[in-house]
């Protein structure tokens, strides 16, 4: 063999190598495989945590840390915070639109990455995302040109070869094709019936959207160390609704996500006083399946900051209203597509 | 020597992500691979943890598991004639326009037969010798030798012009 063919041949294998996936989706897929497996200690679990939090608050109540002014507050182990500021604003126009979509499927929400390299749209039947039984997003991808190789059942999508995904989830359909040179578009078709035929209907009637520039600025302040800003965008039923939203992951799968909501979310959990202020605070995982959770009221809008940190743990308290404090959304841009469906 | 399972994953995640990766030229298929065998090793990291090298035992796990995993997947995946992907040639610009050397090489790397894949992986990624590679696959170091041999005869052949791109696909 030649020393060119061998240096080639390591330059190829070390080029699929920088291929490899992020550690942090394999943290994400992990923590619910093994949420799956071990369902039944989760639910014991969750009731401890139940319980633990109902002591820790009535402990809260009687005048513990919580009145502390900040520079006097004992140090908080239970989510230390990075001390750097993070400004960012959000350019979320998506310059694509299906033509086609289910009946009842409503725009909800729009988001960008940090890197600007990929941006998502999803519809509802209804004004939840996160928890919704059904959705169906699609996302622009930037990629380079080699990241062509992917296994899959294939299909046309209007001359281009598209490709489902063999690794979705139960219920899910994930059809990803190349739509223009660079981009990578995927649609995702969660809890639907037929979910491959309606993601090829869908991939068919996407068309280029140019779209007006929508610029949300929106920035976390102290945030929990090993955390950075990965996503942040709009969401709402309808353009009067709408809120944005910022969110933050740590290589090891934790995530931290923020938003302004127009009505308090379903689960409050217990009234506290933090630093002069009314906020309610719950640990033990939700429907929503944050492990821990703190909501302000600013008076008529709420902010909410959710933490997913796998076992629930009370002494995030003060971290948590530390970011509540902190994060800052700019207001809201006009966004006439939520509630709305291609026409 | 890592302490727990999660600082082993800190430590090395990253490393079996790539590792499999170059296996099976496909970033989500490698991280199933990975996927199960982190599953499978955390029940067992009391044991794995007392070994001489924990990392080790992981990677041939990851390697086995590709092997295994490409036989049981063989039936379930789809294959593309090559003559259908010339058909749904993209309305768009194709980025299979860029072909160059490395396009080509890395197709064929994709459809070298799983074993000579590995060794080529071994030795070109991971610089193992003979000898290792042969503790890794389970053979003796002539097979090692006779599959990188084929396998780069192999890829060599491939190396050409840009119509060998689609052959490989």
């Amino acid at each position: 063999m030649t020393h060119e063919f061998e240096a080639l041949l390591r330059e190829c294998l070390a080029r699929q190598a920088a291929r490899a996936p992020h550690r942090a989706f394999l943290i994400a897929a992990l923590r619910r495989r093994r949420t799956a497996r071990m369902w039944l200690p989760l639910v014991v679990a969750v009731v401890i945590a139940l319980a633990l939090t109902v002591v820790v608050s009535v402990e809260f109540r009687a005048g513990g840390e919580l009145g502390v002014p900040p520079a006097r507050r004992p140090p908080d182990d239970g989510l230390p915070l990075a001390a750097e500021s993070i400004s960012d604003h959000w350019d979320l126009r998506v310059p694509v639109e299906p033509r086609w979509l289910p009946s009842g499927l409503v725009e909800h929400q729009r988001m960008v990455n940090t890197g600007g390299t990929m941006a998502t749209r999803f519809w509802t039947p209804g004004p939840v995302v996160d928890e919704a039984a059904q959705w169906v997003s699609l996302s622009l991808l930037r990629l380079d040109a080699e990241d062509l190789l992917f296994t899959g059942d294939q299909v046309d999508i209007r001359g281009s070869s598209g490709r489902f995904s063999p690794y979705a989830l139960p219920g899910d359909a994930v059809l990803t094709w190349w739509g223009a040179l660079g981009f990578r578009f995927t649609v995702t078709v969660h809890g639907l019936p037929n979910g491959r035929e309606v993601a090829t209907q869908i991939a068919r009637s996407v068309e280029s959207a140019p779209g007006e520039g929508m610029r949300l600025a929106a920035r976390f302040g102290a945030i929990p160390a090993g955390m950075t800003p990965t996503y942040g965008g709009i969401r709402g039923a309808s353009p009067g609704e709408a809120g944005g939203f910022l969110r933050a992951g740590a290589p090891d799968g934790r995530e931290l996500h923020a938003e302004v909501l127009p009505v308090a979310p379903a689960e409050l959990g217990v009234e506290l006083t933090v630093r002069g202020r009314e906020v309610w605070f719950r640990s033990g995982v939700g429907a929503d399946g944050a492990s821990e959770q703190v909501v302000v009221d600013l008076g008529g809008r709420w902010l909410v900051v959710r933490y997913f940190g796998g076992e629930p743990d009370a002494g995030r308290l003060t971290g948590l209203a530390q970011v509540a404090e902190t994060v800052r959304f700019g207001p809201v841009p006009f966004s006439p597509w939520l509630g709305t469906r291609p026409e | 020597m890592p302490d727990s399972f999660e600082d082993f994953l800190t430590e090395r995640l990253d490393s079996l992500l790539r590792y499999a990766t170059t296996l099976t030229c496909d970033p989500y298929q490698a991280q199933d691979i990975v996927q199960e065998v982190v599953l499978r090793a955390q029940p067992k990291w009391g044991r794995i943890a007392r070994m001489d090298l924990p990392h080790a035992y992981v990677k041939r796990m990851v390697t086995n598991e590709f092997l295994s995993w490409r036989r049981r997947r063989w039936t379930r995946d789809v294959q593309v004639p090559h003559g259908g992907m010339e058909d749904l040639s993209p309305p768009l610009a194709d980025p299979t326009a860029l072909v160059d050397d490395r396009a080509v090489l890395t197709a064929g790397i994709a459809r070298l037969p799983r074993k000579q894949r590995v060794a080529v992986v071994l030795r070109y990624y991971d610089n193992r010798s003979d000898a290792e590679i042969a503790e890794e696959l389970g053979c003796s170091e002539s097979t090692v030798r006779s599959h990188i041999s084929r396998a780069v005869a192999t890829l060599r052949a491939h190396l050409g012009t840009p119509e060998r791109l689609k052959e490989a696909l």
